[in-house]
C-alpha cells in the first residue's frame, strides 16, 4: 500500500494545498489588503498613511448611496427581466425541445462567444437615435422625435438584462429538465390547470435552479459598469462606475476601496440571508 | 384552457424564436459590419460592403499585440487554473477531511464577489506590495502582463473546481480500486485509469476558464497597466474609433469557438459513452 | 490657491494686450523678414528646397475638406503673411532637407504615443509625414494613438513604471501642459538634448518660450495648441455662437460635454465671466455648480472624452463641448448629407491649450525621438500637418508654408486664430497637485461619477 493510501487525510491537504494557497494569497489577502487601504490617509501625489480613518466607510456610504441604490435597484429590475424572459425559454426547451434540445441550447449560449463589450457596442449602434430601430419608426412619426434609448435607464438595465441572460437561462434549464415528466402528468392527470400546474409542481421543483440562476444574474449586475458607461447617461450611473473613476480617475483610493469593501459586504450578506430564506443547502454546492 | 393550449402551442414557440433572434441580432450586427466599408474614421456606421478588412484582420497598430496577449494569457491562465482546479477537485469529491465546508466557501466566494471587487482587491495588492520589504521591487508593480495573469488564474480557480465537482459525481471508485487490485500502483493508475475518466471534465473546465478568461474586461482593466489584452483594445478604440477589423477577429473568435463546441459535440457523439455518466446511471442518479 | 506664478502657457493665454497683438503680428513678420533675410541660417533658397515645395503641394491631402471653413476676417497678422508669403515661401522652405548636419545620424527606430487624429492619415493606416521622415533618416516610427486621456494614459502607462524607477516603453509621448508640468515637477521627464538641432527650438513661436515651468523649452516641445468650444452639427441647428447653448433647454439630451474637467469648468467659468487663467476657489465651486445643475437636468447626454466624436457622428448628439481640429480632422470628412458639423469659438470665450511633445525618463530610442522632433520642427512638415489635423501650429514659418501650400487654408480659423480670437481665449489656472485631484475628485462627482 502506498503511502498516499494509507494517508488519505494527507494526500486531500496535499492536493489541496497550491490551489487553496493561491487563492489565499490573490484572493483572501488582497481582500484584507482593500480594506487597509480603505483606512488609509492621503493623496496621490503627498503619500498615504495607515491612519484607520474609520470614519470613510459612512462618509462614502452617505455620500455615493444614491448610486449604491440604484444599482441594486438595475440589478433586480434586470434579474426579475432575466427570469421573465429566460424561464420560459429554458421551459420550452427542457419540456418541447425534443430533438432539438441541443441545438436550441446552443443558440441559446452562441451569442455570447463573442467579446461582450462588442454586443453591448452593437446595441449602441442599433438603437442610435436615428439607427436601425429607431429611425424607421420616427420616419413613421410612431415616435416623437425627440426619443431617445440609449443614454437613458432602460437602456442599461436592458443591456444587463441582455448581457446575463444565459446566467439566468441555464441553471433554470438545468433544473427544469431534472423534473421527471412523470409529475407533470400526474399533476395533470388531477385535473391541474396549466398555470397550476406550473405554479405549484414546475416552479417549486425549480427552485434550485431559480436560486442559481438569480445568484448567477443579480451579483455580477450589481457590480457591473460597462452597460452604465456605453449605454448610459450621467444620472445612471452605477457604483461600479464611481469605483472605476476614484482608481482609474481621480486617484482617490481610500473611497475607492471603501465602496468596494462595501459593495461586497453587502452582497455576501445579501447572499447568505437569500440561501436562508430559499433554505436549500446547495449554497456552496458541496456535498456532505 | 383553451388559451393556455392557444400559447402551449404557437405562442410558445413565437416566443422562442423571437427570444433567440433577440440574442443574436447583436452578433449579426457584429458580423455585418465586419464586412463595412473601412474608409470611415469608426465603424459604427454602415457606409458600404468590403472585404478588405477580411485580408488584413491584423492591420492596426497595437491589435496584432493585443490579440496574441490575449490568447497567451488565456492560454497559460487556464493551464494553470486547471491544474490547481483539478487537484481541489479531485480533493473535495473523493476525500473526507475536517474543513471541507470552509474550503466550499472559499471556493465559493470569488464567484460571489462582484468581479469589479475582485479587480480593485487586486490592485490594492499590487499597489501596497511596493511598501513591503519582503517583496523585491517590481514584482507586482508596475502592472503588465504577468498581473493580468495573476488574476486570471485567480478567477478562473473557482469555475475550474465547480465544473470538476459536477463532473466528478459518481466516480467510480471501483475501478481504481480493480487497477490496484491487478497490481498498478498509484501513478499508474492515475494515467491509465483516473485520468482518462475524468478527462472530460477537465476539458469541460479548461473550454469554460479559457472562454471566461478570453473575454474578461473589468478584472483585467485594473490590473493591465500598459499591457492591452484584445477586450481593452475594443475598448479603448471605441474612444478613438473602431477599426473594422476589430469587428473582423470579433467575428473569427466566434467562428472559432463555435465551431470548437460543434466539434466536441460531434465527436462526442462519435464516442463510446462517458464511463463516469455510465456508473451513474448505473448506480442510479444521487 | 491659484499660482499665477506657474500659469502655464501664461503668455499665450494672457490676457491679449495691445503688445500682444502687435508682437503676434511681429513674430510672423520678423521671422518671415529675418528668413527673407538669410539670417537665421537658412541660406538662400536652393532649386532643392523649391522643389521640395512643390512635391509638398502636389501630395493628394484631406486638405480639401479641411478647407470648408466658416469665414473668417483676415486680421493684420493674415494680411502681412499672405504679403510675405511669395517671399518667404521659398526662403522658409529652405530648412534643410537633410537632419541637421551637426548632428550624429541616427538609425534604429522609436515608439510614440499620441492621440487619436492628431498627424497626418491615410487609408491603412499610413503616416505620409512618418513616412517622410524614416525615408530622410532611415529611423522608423512605432506610432500609436495610444493617449485618450491624460490622468489614464499617466496612470496606466507613466506612473507604475516611472513610479519604481523603470523605463515605460515609450519613447515619445505628447500630452497636455498641465500633465506635462506634473511630469517634470517630479523629474519623469529626459531633457531634450537640442545641441546640434536646427529647427528645435529655434523655429518654436516666441510665444511658448516664457513658460515658467520649463524654461529653454529643454522638457516639453509643443506639438499643437487647440482651442475648446462649441462642435455641432450646423444642419441640425443653425448657427450657433454662445456658451449658453451649453445650458439651452431646447438641446436637452442631444449635447455632450468633455470628461477633461478644465475644458468644461473652464467654459463654465466664462459663461459665468470669469477668467479661467485665475480661477478661485469660490468660482470653481460656481462653475462646477451650474455644470452639476445641467447634468441633473437631464440636459448633458454624456461625458465624453474622445469618444464625443462618435456620439456626434451617430447623430445623438449635435452640440458638444469640442476640441476645434476634431470638427474638421474628424468628424467632416465623414459627414453624411445632412450633417455640417462645425465649430465656433463662443463670444464668450473658449479654452486655448497645448499638447507637447516629451521623452519619459529611460527611453530607450530618446536620440531617435529627438530627431523627430527636430523634424517636425521645419516649417514645411508642420504645415503639412497642420493642414490635415486642423489645429494651431507651433512652429515658426508653417503658417507660411501652410499658404503656399493652399492659400484657403489661410482662411482657416482653426489653424491660424485670429488676434481678435486669441483676445478670447483662456487657459486654465494652474493649481498645486493636491488642489487639482481635489477638483478632479469634485469635477467627478458632479457628473454622476
Amino acid at each position: 500500500m502506498s503511502w498516499f493510501r494509507r494517508h488519505p487525510t494527507a494526500t486531500a491537504y496535499l492536493l489541496l494545498a497550491p490551489g487553496i494557497a493561491y487563492l489565499a494569497i490573490f484572493y483572501l489577502y488582497p481582500t484584507l489588503q482593500m480594506f487597509l487601504v480603505s483606512l488609509w490617509t492621503g493623496t496621490a501625489e503627498g503619500g498615504y498613511q495607515l491612519t484607520f480613518n474609520f470614519g470613510i466607510y459612512p462618509q462614502a456610504l452617505a455620500q455615493y448611496s444614491d448610486h449604491f441604490l440604484r444599482s441594486l435597484l438595475y440589478g433586480a429590475i434586470a434579474t426579475l427581466l432575466t427570469f421573465l424572459i429566460g424561464f420560459p425559454l429554458a421551459y420550452f426547451i427542457a419540456f418541447r425541445g425534443g430533438r432539438f434540445k441541443s441545438l436550441l441550447l446552443f443558440l441559446v449560449i452562441a451569442p455570447f462567444f463573442t467579446s461582450f463589450l462588442l454586443r453591448t457596442l452593437s446595441w449602441r449602434i442599433i438603437f442610435a437615435d436615428q439607427g436601425l430601430a429607431l429611425g424607421p419608426l420616427k420616419d413613421l412619426g410612431l415616435l416623437p422625435d425627440e426619443f431617445r434609448l440609449t443614454a437613458t435607464p432602460i437602456a442599461v438595465i436592458a443591456g444587463i438584462t441582455y448581457n446575463f441572460l444565459p446566467f439566468m437561462t441555464l441553471p433554470l434549464y438545468v433544473a427544469l429538465e431534472k423534473i421527471p415528466p412523470s409529475l407533470q402528468e400526474a399533476a395533470e392527470d388531477l385535473y391541474a390547470g396549466t398555470w397550476q400546474r406550473l405554479r405549484r409542481v414546475t416552479f417549486p421543483l425549480a427552485l434550485p435552479g431559480i436560486f442559481a440562476g438569480t445568484l448567477l444574474t443579480f451579483i455580477p449586475a450589481v457590480g457591473d459598469f460597462v452597460n452604465a458607461e456605453l449605454l448610459g447617461s450621467p444620472q445612471s450611473q452605477m457604483i461600479g462606475n464611481v469605483i472605476q473613476a476614484r482608481f482609474l480617475r481621480v486617484s482617490d483610493y481610500p473611497t475607492g476601496a471603501a465602496l468596494s469593501f462595501i459593495l461586497m459586504a453587502a452582497i455576501l450578506v445579501g447572499v447568505f440571508i437569500y440561501a436562508r430564506l430559499v433554505g436549500t443547502e446547495e449554497l456552496t454546492g458541496g456535498t456532505s | 384552457m383553451r388559451i393556455a393550449r392557444l400559447l402551449d402551442r404557437w405562442l410558445l414557440p413565437l416566443y422562442v424564436a423571437l427570444a433567440v433572434l433577440y440574442l443574436a441580432l447583436p452578433v449579426l450586427i457584429m458580423i455585418l459590419f465586419s464586412f463595412n466599408d473601412p474608409s470611415g474614421r469608426s465603424n459604427i456606421s454602415w457606409r458600404g460592403f468590403s472585404l478588405e478588412s477580411w485580408f488584413d484582420p491584423l492591420g492596426q497598430p497595437g491589435l496584432a499585440e493585443a490579440v496574441t496577449t490575449s490568447l497567451l494569457v488565456a492560454l497559460l491562465a487556464t493551464l494553470v487554473a486547471t491544474g490547481l482546479g483539478v487537484l481541489i477537485g479531485l480533493a473535495l469529491v473523493r476525500h473526507r477531511f475536517r474543513g471541507r465546508s470552509s474550503i466550499n466557501l472559499l471556493i465559493f466566494l470569488p464567484m460571489s464577489t462582484p468581479e469589479i471587487v475582485l479587480g480593485v482587491s487586486l490592485l490594492t495588492l499590487f499597489l501596497a506590495s511596493t511598501q513591503y520589504a519582503f517583496v523585491p521591487q517590481g514584482t507586482f508593480f508596475p502592472l503588465g502582463f504577468h498581473t493580468i495573469l495573476i488574476a486570471h488564474i485567480m478567477f478562473n480557480i473557482s469555475y475550474v473546481v465547480v465544473t470538476m465537482r459536477a463532473r466528478l459525481q459518481g466516480f467510480p471508485q471501483h475501478l481504481e480500486e480493480a487497477a490496484m487490485d491487478l497490481g498498478a500502483n498509484e501513478w499508474t493508475t492515475f494515467w491509465r485509469v483516473t485520468f482518462p475518466l475524468i478527462l472530460p471534465g477537465v476539458m469541460a473546465a479548461a473550454l469554460l476558464a479559457f472562454s471566461l478568461s478570453i473575454d474578461d474586461y473589468v478584472i483585467t482593466v485594473f490590473t493591465s497597466g500598459q499591457a492591452t489584452t484584445f477586450p481593452l483594445y475594443i475598448y479603448g478604440s471605441q474612444q478613438r474609433g473602431i477599426p473594422v477589423q476589430v469587428n473582423v477577429v470579433g467575428t473569427i473568435i466566434f467562428l472559432v469557438a463555435v465551431g470548437m463546441v460543434a466539434l466536441s459535440t460531434f465527436v462526442q457523439r462519435r464516442q463510446r459513452p462517458d464511463p463516469v455518466e455510465a456508473a451513474e446511471v448505473a448506480g442510479g442518479r444521487s | 490657491m491659484h499660482d499665477r506664478g506657474d500659469a502655464l502657457d501664461q503668455v499665450i493665454a494672457a490676457p491679449v494686450t495691445r503688445r500682444r497683438m502687435l508682437q503676434l503680428t511681429a513674430v510672423t513678420g520678423v521671422s518671415a523678414f529675418l528668413a527673407a533675410c538669410g539670417t537665421a541660417g537658412t541660406g538662400s533658397p536652393s532649386p532643392l528646397a523649391t522643389s521640395g515645395a512643390t512635391a509638398i503641394g502636389a501630395s493628394p491631402s484631406p486638405t480639401a475638406s479641411a478647407t470648408g471653413t466658416p469665414p473668417a476676417a483676415s486680421a493684420t497678422a493674415r494680411a502681412s503673411a499672405t504679403a510675405a508669403a511669395s517671399a518667404t515661401a521659398e526662403a522658409t522652405a529652405t530648412a534643410e532637407p537633410t537632419i541637421a548636419a551637426t548632428r550624429a545620424p541616427v538609425s534604429g527606430s522609436f515608439r510614440w504615443a499620441n492621440w487619436v487624429g492628431y498627424i497626418d492619415r491615410e487609408r491603412g493606416p499610413r503616416y505620409p509625414t512618418l513616412e517622410r521622415f524614416t525615408q530622410e533618416t532611415s529611423v522608423t516610427v512605432e506610432y500609436e494613438q495610444a493617449v485618450d486621456d491624460n490622468e489614464s494614459f499617466y496612470a496606466a502607462d507613466l506612473a507604475g513604471p516611472l513610479g519604481v524607477g523603470q523605463p515605460t516603453g515609450w519613447d515619445l509621448v505628447v500630452l497636455t501642459d498641465w500633465m506635462m508640468q506634473r511630469l517634470v515637477t517630479r523629474g519623469w521627464l529626459e531633457q531634450i538634448d537640442t545641441n546640434g538641432m536646427q529647427n528645435y527650438p529655434a523655429n518654436l513661436l516666441d510665444a511658448y518660450k516664457t513658460r515658467e515651468w520649463d524654461p529653454g523649452n529643454l522638457y516639453a516641445a509643443p506639438w499643437q495648441s487647440g482651442m475648446t468650444g462649441i462642435g455641432h452639427d450646423r444642419g441640425a441647428t443653425g448657427e450657433l455662437d454662445s456658451l449658453e447653448v451649453f445650458w439651452d433647454p431646447a438641446y436637452a439630451g442631444r449635447m455632450t460635454y468633455l470628461s477633461e474637467m478644465r475644458d468644461t469648468i473652464g467654459l463654465s467659468a466664462l459663461r459665468l465671466g470669469f477668467a479661467p487663467e485665475m480661477l478661485t476657489q469660490e468660482q470653481f465651486d460656481e462653475s462646477l455648480a451650474e455644470v452639476a445643475r445641467a447634468v441633473n437636468e437631464g440636459l448633458v447626454r454624456q461625458l465624453a472624452g474622445n469618444s464625443y466624436v462618435d456620439v456626434m457622428a451617430l447623430g445623438d448628439a449635435i452640440v458638444a463641448i469640442a476640441w476645434s481640429g476634431d470638427v474638421q480632422g474628424l468628424l467632416a470628412p465623414d459627414q453624411g448629407p445632412d450633417q455640417d458639423f462645425q465649430w465656433v469659438l463662443a463670444r464668450e470665450g473658449g479654452m486655448l491649450w497645448t499638447d507637447n511633445m516629451g521623452i519619459p525618463k529611460g527611453a530607450a530610442n530618446k536620440a531617435q525621438a529627438e530627431a523627430w522632433i527636430d523634424f517636425y520642427y521645419r516649417p514645411e512638415i508642420a504645415a503639412i500637418v497642420e493642414a490635415w489635423v486642423n489645429y494651431v501650429c507651433p512652429v515658426k514659418g508653417a503658417e507660411e508654408e501652410m499658404v503656399a501650400l493652399d492659400p484657403a487654408l489661410a482662411e482657416n480659423t482653426l489653424i491660424f486664430p485670429t488676434p481678435e480670437m486669441l483676445a478670447r481665449l483662456h487657459s486654465f489656472v494652474s493649481t498645486d497637485l493636491d488642489t487639482a485631484q481635489r477638483w478632479e475628485g469634485a469635477f467627478a462627482d458632479a457628473i454622476g461619477l
